[in-house]
């Protein structure tokens, strides 16, 4: 039998006539002809009439360049083992186009922009490292909303968690409707972000809404809460505080209004508690242990995967709160509640300082990889994985 | 195997083609221009200017302007969003608040060519602040005021008469000012709280004019609220509240709204703008009579200025033709139309003086007050960061005003963050 096309094609091309051939393609593509463009742009003396010239091309260019990509990251492999790969990028090509026009492509285009001023109007000036300069040490809206983004982690994060492995462990037991309790607590995490802050801000209202109403309701005094603990030592139930009118109550309610979406954790709680072996109980059962040590002893190091995992994610969120503050306060009153995220779109859209907000960005990037980074390296203490693959990271 | 090869190619050329088809240019009108025109008004107004619009269609047959209705407050977004996207429109209503950042960031053409090579328009017809206020930058005209906002004070002639306080005029100063507004403060139930003020303060930077200070130092590269003339004239404002309680407290107004008490019987004395007659006024004061006199003045006679102007947007295509329906709009006949349908204070100086405005028998009857103050008038800051240190200041300021800070404190930290700004702004 002779050897397929394919295969006659491939070794032809490994000779040394090909390889002539190769270089003459990427010369002529690569230098000959923007030489002849260029002339062609000068003579014409418009961009925009050369573009059917421009345009393919820029894409004969990209496929020489995927070509010489392949060809380098396939290069010590066997000749199938290259086919099969140089099929797998074609596969890939598609999203890969996608990828590097809508994501790569504008995360180069805004390092750029964030050492540049530029309104989008008029064509970006370069000015260094001004807007990270005047970001860092000249603008207290930055600091305010560092400070701002950080004490809501902070307190919003380990409640969270905490909240998070509370009702999993709760909703983990086999109860009768208990899929219907896990449905209703998983619920408020996947409603649109505006409608629950809308919600929310009705709530809060200082005279009507419920959450005063409530605190304000003549309920508390029939309950004797303690032993010479009156109605009148809580100031909250005296005087319900004006929540987001007020700079001291404002970020308290939304690190409050955080714990609404606890059931988002919830469910990956839950599938871990659900991974739990339970001879691992019965063994502890045996040996005399007491529900809290069962807890500290085999839950805890067990679902720690989990807990690691909702952490980074956690962090990671936690400093991109936008659309609450953005529909509930707009930055609060005196700045109280200027979220990171709502700071930068302020600047970016009202202000149309586009530079400065890429600034921003790349700093917040940075602060949250610097968070995740610690967060994995403390994972090595704290995070037991079974098995083999303990202190992987 | 080299079928497949080639069936690929085909496909990818066959795709690239596809996509290069989708650009097609736009088909061209011959003979109509079209101009686009943006304004701020409300929908129902929009008939009143298809009106008048018909006399410019007599004198230029070609053109014909279609009006978008776009809110005050996005105005500025829209503008800008608008030319970086390629779809500007020919002509906008600029409004005095954000015409700096416009004229710095190159929105709107410079119109000195187009004044120059016109016999027939003349720039000094208009009022000179308002040329320089809202129209010109860096010495060139880059918008045409349309119309003029002045500050006055509306006073109840009702509650005058019956408190036997005179009227108030040109002679007053602050001092006379607060004796009024403290006899017209009472107390009718005796429960310590006041039920009927003297006056309502508004615009403390009306205040730091007449005390002789400023915003912004000259060159507005620095600002100088810091200065003992700014913040003791901010100060004596929130005395005003705090001290003296001639004016109602936040939690007072906190209800209907200052404006709401004046035009029921609250207040004594009302500073606003010269729209608010017509657009207010007119139909919320039925109990008792009003007129307006002007703001007394301190070290010296002050009162802020504002207004609109047209202009031509960088993006329009057709800038000849656009040149000409900024002139229709500011022209005399189109001045007197606003003043007289609207109240609204034209910025010709032939039309304002002429009776069009002066002559009207709505109330309020002193109008000329409004036409004396346009001389005094201050502008906001004029640099391209405008709206941001105007709200970072007004944060502190508020904070002083409601009594919760001194006012020297509140000027410190405004003039320290203004300065932070003004240092990175764009020459």
């Amino acid at each position: 039998m002779g050897k397929k096309p394919i295969d006659r094609f491939t070794e032809a091309s490994a000779g040394a006539g090909w390889r002539v051939f190769w270089w003459a393609v990427y010369l002529l593509v690569f230098v000959a002809v923007p030489i002849a463009l260029h002339a062609y742009i000068k003579h014409t003396g418009s961009v925009a009439q050369s573009l059917k010239f421009i345009l393919p091309w820029i894409i004969f260019c990209l496929v020489l360049i995927g070509r010489m990509i392949v060809l380098f990251a396939t290069r010590n492999m066997p000749r199938m083992a290259r086919k099969e790969a140089t099929e797998g990028y074609l596969c890939i090509l598609p999203w890969l186009i996608g990828f590097c026009s809508f994501t790569l492509g504008p995360m180069i285009f805004s390092i750029y922009i964030a050492m540049c001023d530029w309104d989008i109007i008029n064509a970006p000036r370069f000015v260094g490292l001004a807007n990270f300069q005047q970001a860092l040490f000249h603008d207290f809206r930055f600091i305010q909303a560092l400070k701002v983004t950080i004490v809501y982690a902070m307190f919003a994060l380990p409640l969270g968690l905490i909240g998070s492995l509370m009702v999993a462990l709760l909703l983990n037991q086999k109860v009768r409707g208990m899929s219907w309790f896990r449905t209703i607590f998983y619920i408020p995490a996947i409603l649109p972000g505006v409608a629950t802050a809308m919600v929310w801000k009705w709530i809060f209202n200082p005279e009507n809404g419920i959450l005063n109403i409530f605190l304000s309701s003549k309920i508390w005094p029939w309950l004797h809460i303690g032993k010479g603990l009156s109605v009148e030592h809580i100031a909250l139930v005296n005087t319900p505080p004006p929540w987001l009118a007020d700079p001291k109550w404002a970020l308290p309610a939304f690190i409050l209004m955080s714990l609404w979406g606890i059931g988002g954790g919830m469910i990956i709680y839950l599938a871990g508690l659900q991974g739990i072996p339970t001879q691992l109980y019965e063994a502890a059962e045996i040996d005399g242990a007491n529900p809290i040590q069962k807890f500290r002893k085999i839950t805890l190091p067990m679902v720690s995967p989990t807990i690691f995992f909702n952490l980074v994610m956690g962090v990671i969120g936690s400093f991109q709160v936008f659309t609450s503050s953005f529909v509930m306060t707009a930055g609060g009153p005196a700045y109280a509640t200027l979220f990171y995220l709502l700071y930068l779109y302020q600047k970016a859209f009202q202000y149309f300082q586009m530079g400065y907000a890429a600034a921003m960005a790349w700093i917040l990037f940075v602060v949250i990889l610097i968070c995740t980074l610690l967060v994995f390296k403390s994972s090595s203490a704290w995070v037991y994985y079974e098995g083999e693959l303990k202190g992987k990271r | 195997m080299k079928t497949r090869l080639h069936a690929i190619i085909l496909i990818c050329a066959a795709v690239v083609s596809f996509a290069l088809c989708g650009c097609s240019k736009p088909k061209t009108k011959p003979g109509m221009i079209e101009l686009k025109m943006t304004l701020w008004d409300k929908q129902e107004d929009l008939e009143f200017y298809a009106r008048a619009l018909k006399e410019f269609y007599k004198e230029h047959p070609n053109i014909r302007v279609t009006i978008e209705a776009t809110p005050w407050v996005r105005m500025f977004d829209k503008l800008l969003v608008s030319t970086a996207g390629g779809r500007s429109p020919d002509v906008s209503r600029i409004s005095s608040t954000w015409f700096t950042p416009c004229a710095a960031k190159n929105l709107v053409e410079c119109l000195d060519p187009y004044i120059e090579n016109d016999p027939e328009f003349d720039i000094s017809d208009f009022y000179k602040p308002a040329v320089q206020g809202w129209g010109t930058y860096n010495g060139k005209i880059y918008a045409i005021p349309g119309d003029v906002d002045i500050y006055a004070m509306y006073y109840n002639k009702t509650m005058f008469d019956k408190y036997g306080v005179p009227y108030p005029d040109e002679t007053w100063d602050w001092e006379k000012y607060l004796w009024a507004a403290k006899k017209l403060s009472k107390d009718f139930d005796g429960d310590g709280k006041l039920e009927q003020w003297g006056c309502v303060p508004d615009q403390w930077q009306d205040y730091v004019w007449q005390n002789g200070g400023d915003i912004l130092s000259k060159d507005n590269t620095r600002c100088i609220l810091d200065q003992p003339a700014a913040y003791d004239a901010i100060q004596w404002m929130a005395d005003l509240r705090t001290k003296d309680h001639v004016a109602p407290s936040a939690t007072d107004a906190a209800d209907i709204g200052t404006q709401k008490m004046f035009t029921n019987g609250q207040v004594g004395m009302f500073v606003s703008g010269s729209w608010a007659a017509a657009i207010v006024f007119k139909k919320e004061i039925t109990t008792f009579e009003y007129d307006v006199a002007p703001l007394p003045k301190g070290k010296q006679r002050a009162s802020f200025i504002g207004g609109a102007a047209f202009g031509i947007l960088r993006g329009s295509k057709h800038k000849k033709e656009a040149w000409e329906l900024v002139k229709f709009m500011t022209s005399p006949s189109m001045q007197r139309h606003f003043a007289e349908e609207k109240q609204i204070i034209p910025s010709r100086k032939s039309v304002a003086e002429s009776g069009a405005y002066l002559l009207m028998k709505d109330p309020p009857k002193n109008k000329q007050v409004f036409i004396d103050t346009i001389n005094f008038g201050h502008t906001l800051p004029k640099v391209e960061c405008s709206r941001e240190m105007n709200e970072i200041i007004a944060s502190e300021i508020t904070l002083a005003i409601l009594g919760k800070k001194s006012a020297k404190d509140a000027c410190a930290v405004a003039a320290r963050r203004a300065n932070d700004i003004l240092m990175y702004n764009a020459e």
